[in-house]
């Protein structure tokens, strides 16, 4: 009877460390917080429940996500080993599928640059600013136009 | 729902962290350039979680799956992403699989409750 006891206490301390290795390999996975994934998944109009594995799915998705960002930014970048606003801002703009974006990391102008728009824009009514600026964009100016 | 606005925010330190996981080890990474990936990817979540829902919705669901998820970033456009997710999934599936085990293991009465948590445990709400 006592042996058994032994045995069971054995087993179960074990698998604590079994439970508490495959936590920690997993927290290594994933860095970003979790229930601040939620938090931001659950402002999302309508919705409604989040899965467990969705979730999951979701971080580290938002993590590939990051580090594509990244690399195209540092891609774009040649000589130096600096990565700067305008080099994420300059991947949105070559990246079709971060069009979501352009409006989250707009294209930093000078005041010089803007006043130049400025008066474009008064001169000829109803043109965007951006296609007047980055007329070689070609899709960024096809969905203005839809958006028109 | 986010009760802050700075609940929206994710960590700039874990974001800095990830990205120069693919970066060469000596660059350097500006303070506007970490607060601009952060809040990226804020955006991002937003914006799959938001396609995900419709997908979700069209089918008279009200839990979003991780299939679900797949089907957003693929009409988002990012099916590179899809390949190593699932194998994350496949990941996650296999150690909650063995946690199940272990807990039946060692509290062998409470066998019906797990049996329970089985059924359930796909459309898990949080």
């Amino acid at each position: 009877m006592s042996s058994s006891f032994n045995n069971t206490s054995t087993t179960s301390t074990e698998q604590n460390d079994s439970i508490n290795k495959s936590k920690s390999s997993r927290s290594k996975d994933t860095h970003l917080p979790i229930s601040r994934v939620r938090t931001i998944m659950k402002s999302t109009p309508d919705i409604e429940n989040i899965g467990l594995p969705s979730l999951h799915v979701v971080t580290k998705a938002t993590e590939l996500f990051i580090q594509k960002l990244a690399l195209d930014a540092f891609k774009l970048q040649k000589n130096h080993r600096h990565l700067d606003y305008n080099d994420l801002s300059r991947a949105v703009e070559e990246n079709e599928n971060m069009y979501f974006l352009r409006e989250v990391l707009p294209k930093k102008i000078t005041m010089a640059e803007y006043y130049k728009l400025i008066g474009k824009e008064s001169s000829e009514e109803g043109e965007d600013n951006d296609n007047s600026s980055q007329t070689s964009n070609s899709s960024s100016s096809s969905v203005t136009s839809d958006n028109n | 729902m986010a009760e802050r606005l700075e609940d929206l925010n994710l960590p700039v330190t874990a974001i800095t962290r990830i990205a120069k996981e693919v970066l060469p080890s000596n660059t350097i990474v500006s303070k506007e350039a970490k607060t601009a990936l952060a809040r990226a990817a804020s955006v991002f979540i937003l914006y799959v979680s938001n396609q995900a829902t419709t997908i979700a919705t069209s089918r008279n669901k009200k839990t979003i799956s991780a299939q679900d998820v797949f089907e957003a970033l693929s009409q988002v456009d990012f099916e590179c992403l899809i390949e190593p997710l699932q194998q994350l999934l496949e990941d996650f599936k296999s150690t909650k699989q063995q946690k199940k085990d272990t807990t039946k293991k060692s509290t062998p009465n409470k066998n019906t409750d797990d049996d329970v948590i089985d059924l359930v445990d796909d459309d898990m709400e949080l």
